[in-house]
């Protein structure tokens, strides 16, 4: 019985383990003007980047009132307390990738070192606060594709993170970010970690419900009990 | 010395009697009642190897023809349930009880009552006895605390 105990625990925490850590992943790559946590900009790359003057500096959505010209403003000495300024002090840098919610990967190189040339490729241009940002899709013929598609599209079911459906054994798609701004996105990859954790968590199910119904079989029978006739 | 142990958890299906370390089965009835002035009634109503029915006194009588059944419990389902020894020569002042295995003292009044109707709960009232309608299970131990008062448990849940 502690056994069993024993192994429905560590069943039952592996497998939030693995859903926090999707889930840190995916706020990792997930970059929006409201909520999440403030912080600097990430690198994608060992050497520090120089802004490039193909890519100036642009103020914030058009829906706060922006001013058109950078302007300096005093770094606050606390966030806390005191009233919320209107406009923001630093513009940030939009990226395309903030929709995608995936996994960084340094160079396109690691990828495909392991899993070859993709069979297809596909360059798009989609909208972002910089103007179309060329993105380029690898297609590698399996069932990631098309999850990368619903990643790419910015609408990931609710379901896909349910166990029953296959989208749950793949992870996020990849993605690249190259010096000269554009993009590229891989297909996510198989984990077999997750499945034998949710085939070792069904079968533990499954195992109680047999040794339940076998119990209560035993206890129907004549042999339990003094009394029976 | 006759040893006799009830293991149960307070419900006739998960009830099993011991005589002398080996398990019985059969039983019908089965009734304890022990005082400390003396009394030392026990009864077993049981359904023979023969096929045929006896009335025996369970602390004194020779038991013939009782049936014996293999251990009914696995030592881990023997976890959830608790065990009631009664050892005795036959007269209160060498009768020793023990509860889950250690021994109880200050007992004024033990009973332990257990009968099976032998008739589904759902039998229909118009073709049931009132005397045997539904099973019984009693199991009640008075003790005298150390203040002098007495105090009644109900054991086996």
């Amino acid at each position: 019985m502690r056994l069993q105990k024993w192994i429905l625990w560590c069943l039952l925490l592996g497998f939030i383990s693995i859903l926090i850590l999707d889930i840190a992943e995916a706020r990792k790559g997930f970059r929006r003007s409201f909520g999440g946590r403030r912080s600097t900009p990430m690198r994608t790359w060992s050497k520090p980047k120089k802004i490039s003057p193909a890519i100036p500096k642009r103020p914030a959505t058009k829906g706060l009132q922006q001013p058109t010209q950078q302007r300096k403003v005093q770094k606050p000495r606390s966030s806390f307390g005191g009233q919320r300024a209107k406009a923001t002090s630093v513009p940030r840098q939009r990226r395309i990738a903030s929709s995608f919610g995936g996994k960084r990967l340094e160079s396109g190189k690691i990828y495909r070192k392991r899993y070859g040339v993709p069979r297809r490729v596909e360059r798009v241009s989609l909208p972002s606060s910089k103007g179309k940002q060329p993105v380029q899709l690898n297609y590698y013929g399996g069932m990631s594709d098309q999850f990368m598609l619903g990643y790419l599209m910015g609408s990931a079911p609710w379901y896909w993170s349910l166990p029953f459906h296959p989208a749950f054994y793949y992870s996020r798609p990849y993605i690249v970010e190259n010096p000269d701004g554009s993009v590229e996105v891989y297909p996510g990859t198989f984990s077999w970690a997750r499945l034998f954790l949710v085939l070792g968590g069904a079968a533990f199910v499954g195992f109680l419900i047999w040794r339940t119904i076998r119990t209560r079989r035993q206890q129907s029978s004549s042999g339990s009990s003094s009394f029976s006739t | 010395m006759r040893t006799v142990a009830i293991e149960s958890n307070g419900f006739i299906e998960r009830t099993a009697v011991y005589i002398n370390g080996q398990c019985v089965g059969g039983i019908r009835e089965l009734m304890i009642h022990l005082t400390e002035n003396g009394d030392f009634d026990s009864v077993i109503v049981y359904k023979g190897t023969d096929g045929k029915e006896y009335s025996k006194e369970l602390l004194v009588d020779y038991l013939e023809n009782l049936p014996i059944l293999p251990p009914p419990f696995t030592g881990e389902e023997a976890q959830s349930l608790n065990l009631l020894e009664i050892e005795t020569d036959g007269d209160i002042e060498s009768t020793v009880v023990f509860w889950n295995g250690e021994p109880l003292t200050g007992i004024v009044d033990l009973l332990i009552h257990i009968r099976e109707s032998g008739r589904p709960s759902s039998w229909p009232k118009l073709l049931r006895n009132d005397s045997d309608s539904s099973d019984i299970f009693i199991a009640e131990i008075t003790f005298r605390e150390e203040d002098g008062s007495l105090t009644t448990e109900k054991i086996f849940g």
